[in-house]
């Protein structure tokens, strides 16, 4: 690929991933009616929604490299700081718009409710990920970068319980997330184990 | 379909109205789906009409309640009520009913009466939501009270909803109005009552029985095991949505004696 293409294909990756956040917000602000009776609620989830898409999407990245689409790698890290972007993003609407910044019922919430709770552990270990995404970060941590990103995979069991856990009729939705992160966690597993096979047999 | 002239006001909540339109488009009804905004959806693939409740149980005149007797009644009236959801969200509501207690007395429910138990309809070709396989909720939707409960004047048996008959999301065609309890025990679209003289079970008791008791009063004081409830968001007039203090009862003291010597953090 030239160098023009590659920016081209990293800046439309990029206006994809932000466009959720561009479209919910110009709606919130130019007609807040089309989001439905009650827009916060809807930005609210839909926010925390997209942050677990790609937290899914970053995932996603080395199982569509070995189908084939090499590159993908390239636009790992900026998936992953849009997980932590729109988890921002749901953290802010739930403080600003929700609680209406009560300290009084944040300070509850929080220690009484696991969902609270466990999303709050979700975005601090997130903003973690994000600080020492820089890859002057990389070089400092050397070994100790990929343990601490291998985090990732207690940020999806922990945004997943966050999820579950407000079903109330359905889990529809919770079991589909589910499935999908237990397919990428999956595959790893498995390619891991047919790897260590294949060195036992040798 | 407006609803007959006959209807005179009582019950002002004193408060502006919710718009009718955004009371007509946010709705807890998961015979519908899930989503707020599904049961205003799918509404149309619904037909409410023509409608009747069996009625039966422990009473001497067991029989059922036609649709065409219920708003052709003389006894009409227009209602308006809080209605508080257990997700901490709240309206103000106008009804269009009669009061439940005039109902159930023509059944002459009898001394084993001492509650009354309600079922909604089951139809899986029109209403999506009972084909959800991953529901928590076992259909048909049933919901109870304490003869008490159901006998005192506040509650409230609706047909419709400012002025018109209501809405097939809203509860179509008679829909239950108990406004000192979380919204859920306002059951809609009523076909069964029963008078039982033991504590019926109710649908979201039997989802998750440490979340959502029996009773289900209103009380701020006592917070659901994942959110407090001691605030709630009304949705206002002009879609304005405000977070206001919850009130015991939902702000109406007059019920407080039917659970005299109950303790409301144990039968909550």
């Amino acid at each position: 690929m030239t160098l023009i293409t590659k920016r081209l294909a990293w800046w439309l990756i990029f206006l994809a991933a932000a466009s959720p956040s561009l479209v919910l917000f110009s709606l919130y602000l130019f007609n807040p009616r089309s989001l439905g009776v009650d827009p916060i609620e809807v930005i609210l989830k839909e926010m925390g929604e997209w942050a677990l898409r790609f937290l899914l999407l970053s995932l996603a990245c080395s199982p569509i490299r070995r189908l084939g689409w090499k590159s993908i790698v390239r636009y790992r890290r900026m998936l992953g700081l849009f997980a932590f972007y729109y988890a921002s993003l749901h953290l802010s609407t739930y403080l600003l718009g929700w609680i209406e910044l009560d300290w009084q019922v944040f300070s509850e919430d929080i220690i009484k409710r696991p969902f609270i709770y466990l999303g709050m552990i979700s975005w601090s270990l997130l903003a973690i990920l994000a600080l020492t995404s820089p890859k002057a970060m990389v070089r400092l941590l050397k070994k100790r970068w990929s343990i601490i990103h291998k985090l990732v995979y207690l940020i999806i069991a922990l945004v997943w319980v966050h999820l579950w856990l407000q079903s109330r009729a359905s889990a529809g939705e919770a079991v589909l997330y589910g499935a999908l992160a237990l397919l990428l966690l999956g595959e790893r597993v498995y390619r891991k184990a047919s790897v260590y096979r294949a060195k036992a047999a040798r | 379909k407006k609803i007959a002239s006959t209807v005179y006001r009582s019950y002002n909540a004193g408060e502006p109205l919710t718009d009718a339109q955004d009371a007509k488009q946010y709705n807890n009804f998961y015979e519908f789906g899930t989503g707020k905004g599904d049961p205003a959806k799918y509404a149309d693939e619904f037909n409410p009409y023509p409608w009747r409740i069996e009625v039966g149980g422990e009473c001497d005149n067991p029989g059922v309640i036609s649709l065409e007797d219920l708003i052709s009644s003389q006894s009409l009236e227009e209602r308006i009520y809080r209605m508080r959801c257990v997700e901490a969200w709240s309206m103000v509501l106008p009804w269009t009913g009669i009061e439940l207690g005039k109902v159930l007395r023509q059944f002459q429910p009898n001394s084993r009466a001492k509650y009354v138990a309600f079922e909604t309809i089951i139809r899986k070709d029109e209403m999506r939501g009972q084909k959800d396989p991953f529901s928590f909720i076992d259909w048909p939707y049933v919901e109870g009270l304490r003869i008490d409960e159901a006998m005192h004047p506040l509650a409230f048996l609706a047909v419709g909803m400012y002025g018109e008959a209501l809405p097939v999301q809203n509860g179509a065609p008679i829909r239950l109005v108990v406004p000192w309890k979380y919204g859920f025990k306002s059951i809609k679209s009523i076909v069964r009552i029963r008078f039982v003289d033991e504590q019926p079970p109710t649908t979201w008791n039997l989802s998750n029985a440490k979340e959502y008791g029996f009773y289900s009063n209103v009380n701020p004081g006592r917070s659901h095991p994942r959110w407090s409830q001691a605030t709630e968001r009304r949705i206002g007039a002009n879609g304005k949505i405000e977070r206001i203090p919850s009130q015991l009862f939902n702000g109406y003291p007059e019920v407080a004696s039917l659970y005299d010597k109950m303790d409301l953090g144990l039968f909550f």
